[in-house]
């Protein structure tokens, strides 16, 4: 297939050999990807594995060594973070980055900065131009929220919010942005199961009410499986595996990454378990971590 | 204190009032620690003061205050954004050496700048370190008053430049750019992938910031007429940070009410003992250390006065 017969076909997102070295280590080595809109897709592998820089690469965080991207067919390679922003692309983060001494609403509209289109003097002298603008902003942030079940809470300061919620929070501000496609990384990071599953359910909303595509990292293998259209392996920079949940859990080299070799003894006893195939995991395959410092 | 010690001070204060809100700009809004406000606020009173010296124009009369603090906000805006575009690069306490560096080269610079007289001291250089000086403000709205000396021009004209210079800002402060301004603050990460354009809005909080200063430098000149490098020293600008810290970073209400009280401090002092007075520098730096490790808030925190007012009122904030 030629260059641009794959990008019509993705007509969202389409990256190839994306890669990024941090001193003599290939953090990302040769990534490709490709998102039809509409799809929820995970990344998933190992701790160290290269997904939060690849989202770092995505977002313009960080610049790519070599290889290309682009968004609706537009080459977004090298652009600056808040020009990618600009197009449609948002982000939550690992550890959650909010503005803990703004107030919950302060932290959605904050993503309005792309769309608000008034000047310096407009809001000096709080022209008519900025009233009806941050009226806009107010009633879309606030909308936001409710989507998100936050709207009781939107006058209260965003680090008074418990841990759930701050997630929650984040997932709003990156909606309000109006990004078409949405990079979550590890938002099921730190929350138990019945928080889990309402997550799950608020990303099926997500692609379903606002039509959002979502590309997701995350440990939490029930959860991976039952969302996700497809999957992406990486480990060590590589991507070892793509497909469905089912093509992903049954390869063999996804389950030597996760494991380690079925001939070592430990892993076999670790397991407690003697069969010669080892199963598709369907728990979570380490502990989930809590929220990591900066 | 009779009126006519209390009025210059009266307008000094208000003076350093619209510095702290400058400088509270960029250091407590964006979290940009600037210790050069003084470089801003001497390029300002410069620029005033040989626009009054070579260009007054007597028929224009008030309208050359005007026309100074226009000149001193553009000159200043100017000086930050060559200052700025290479030093906003940096952070943190590099940015503040930087920043210092700027005022102080500034400083020894007016220290040798001598001119000649022009129209007004034909005979006589003007500038070095005795500075430069003017016989009557031009600003000044009515004649003066026999019994108070030539310095307080209008006291009024600043403290309402004060206001003026506090809804500009609280506008700015509780719009797109203020909450990008303070997206930086919190976290510089999140802002970029917000879209915000960092380098562009931290440029634009240090030019609104050294025009400011630029502006209140016109102010100052016309109100002492008479000014000289030292007026422009690193203690001034540690004054203006203190005056910001204690009103609160990100205020501007507290900036107005520290400044006030700071000022006259001293001078309260000076009056319960002539001695106290001499330890006016001492008294500034206990305070400060004692506000950074027991008050880091100061006296409003982040928000602002009219804030706490539409609370007890009933209004809320938080739009339908």
């Amino acid at each position: 297939m030629t260059d641009a017969a794959i990008r019509k076909e993705f007509d969202l997102f389409f990256c190839e050999k994306l890669a990024k070295s941090f001193g003599g280590l290939r953090a990302v080595d040769g990534f490709d990807l490709e998102l039809r809109a509409g799809e929820i897709v995970g990344l998933i592998g190992p701790n160290g594995a290269g997904k939060t820089t690849v989202f770092n690469l995505i977002t313009g965080l960080e610049r790519t060594d070599s290889g290309q991207a682009y968004f609706e067919r537009r080459y977004i390679t090298g652009l600056p973070a808040h020009r990618i922003a600009h197009l449609g692309i948002a982000r939550t983060f690992q550890n959650i980055r909010l503005l803990g001494q703004l107030s919950v609403l302060d932290n959605v509209k904050v993503a309005y900065h792309c769309h608000a289109r008034y000047g310096l003097v407009a809001a000096a002298l709080r022209l008519p131009s900025f009233r009806r603008a941050e009226r806009d902003i107010a009633r879309k942030s606030m909308a936001f929220l409710e989507f998100l079940g936050l709207e009781g809470e939107a006058g209260k300061p965003a680090g008074s919010l418990p841990y759930g919620r701050r997630r929650r929070l984040e997932l709003a501000r990156a909606l309000a942005t109006e990004a078409k496609l949405l990079l979550l990384d590890e938002p099921a990071a730190g929350l138990n199961e019945t928080e889990t599953a309402e997550l799950t359910a608020v990303i099926r909303r997500i692609r379903s009410e606002l039509g959002v595509t979502v590309l997701l990292i995350e440990h939490d293998m029930k959860m991976v499986m039952g969302l996700c259209d497809r999957l992406v392996v990486l480990n060590f920079g590589r991507t070892i595996a793509r497909g469905t949940p089912a093509e992903v859990g049954a390869d063999p080299e996804v389950i030597e990454a996760y494991l380690g070799r079925p001939k070592e003894e430990c892993v076999k006893q670790a397991d407690g378990a003697e069969t010669a195939e080892p199963a598709p995991p369907k728990q979570p395959l380490r502990p989930r971590r809590l929220d990591e410092r900066r | 204190m009779s009126l006519h010690e209390f009025l210059p001070l009266l307008c000094q204060a208000g003076i350093f009032a619209i510095l702290a809100m400058s400088l509270n700009l960029i250091s407590g809004l964006t979290g940009l620690l600037q210790l050069g406000q003084a470089g801003f606020f001497a390029a300002g009173a410069y620029a005033a003061g040989l626009l009054a010296i070579y260009g007054t124009v007597p028929a224009l009369g008030p309208a050359n205050l005007i026309l100074g603090a226009v000149l001193a906000a553009a000159v200043a805006a100017l000086f930050s954004v060559v200052i700025g575009l290479p030093c906003l690069r940096l952070t943190g306490d590099y940015l503040a050496i930087a920043t210092l560096g700027f005022a102080e080269i500034l400083r020894l610079l007016l220290n040798r700048l001598e001119l000649p007289g022009g129209a007004m001291f034909p005979n006589e250089r003007i500038g070095g370190p005795t500075g430069i000086s003017f016989t009557e403000s031009p600003g000044r709205l009515w004649p003066a008053h026999p019994d108070y000396n030539a310095e307080y021009t209008s006291w009024w004209l600043v403290w309402l430049a004060v206001a003026g210079v506090y809804l500009l800002l609280r506008n700015l402060k509780f719009s797109r750019q203020g909450r990008a301004w303070m997206c930086i603050r919190e976290d510089e990460i999140a802002a970029r992938s917000m879209g915000v354009d960092v380098p562009r809005a931290k440029l634009s909080a240090f030019v609104v910031s050294a025009a400011l200063a630029g502006a209140a430098g016109a102010l100052f000149f016309h109100h002492k007429l008479r000014i000289c490098p030292n007026d422009f020293m690193l203690m001034t600008s540690i004054l203006i940070l203190l005056m910001v810290v204690l009103g609160g970073m990100g205020s501007f209400s507290g900036s107005i009410l520290a400044a006030t009280v700071l000022w006259f401090l001293p001078q309260l002092l000076r009056h319960i003992h002539p001695k106290l007075g001499e330890y006016q520098q001492l008294i500034y730096a206990v305070l400060l250390i004692v506000l950074i490790r027991l008050w880091p808030g100061g006296l409003f925190g982040a928000g602002e006065l009219p804030h706490w007012l539409g609370r007890l009122s009933g209004r809320r904030r938080v739009n339908a």
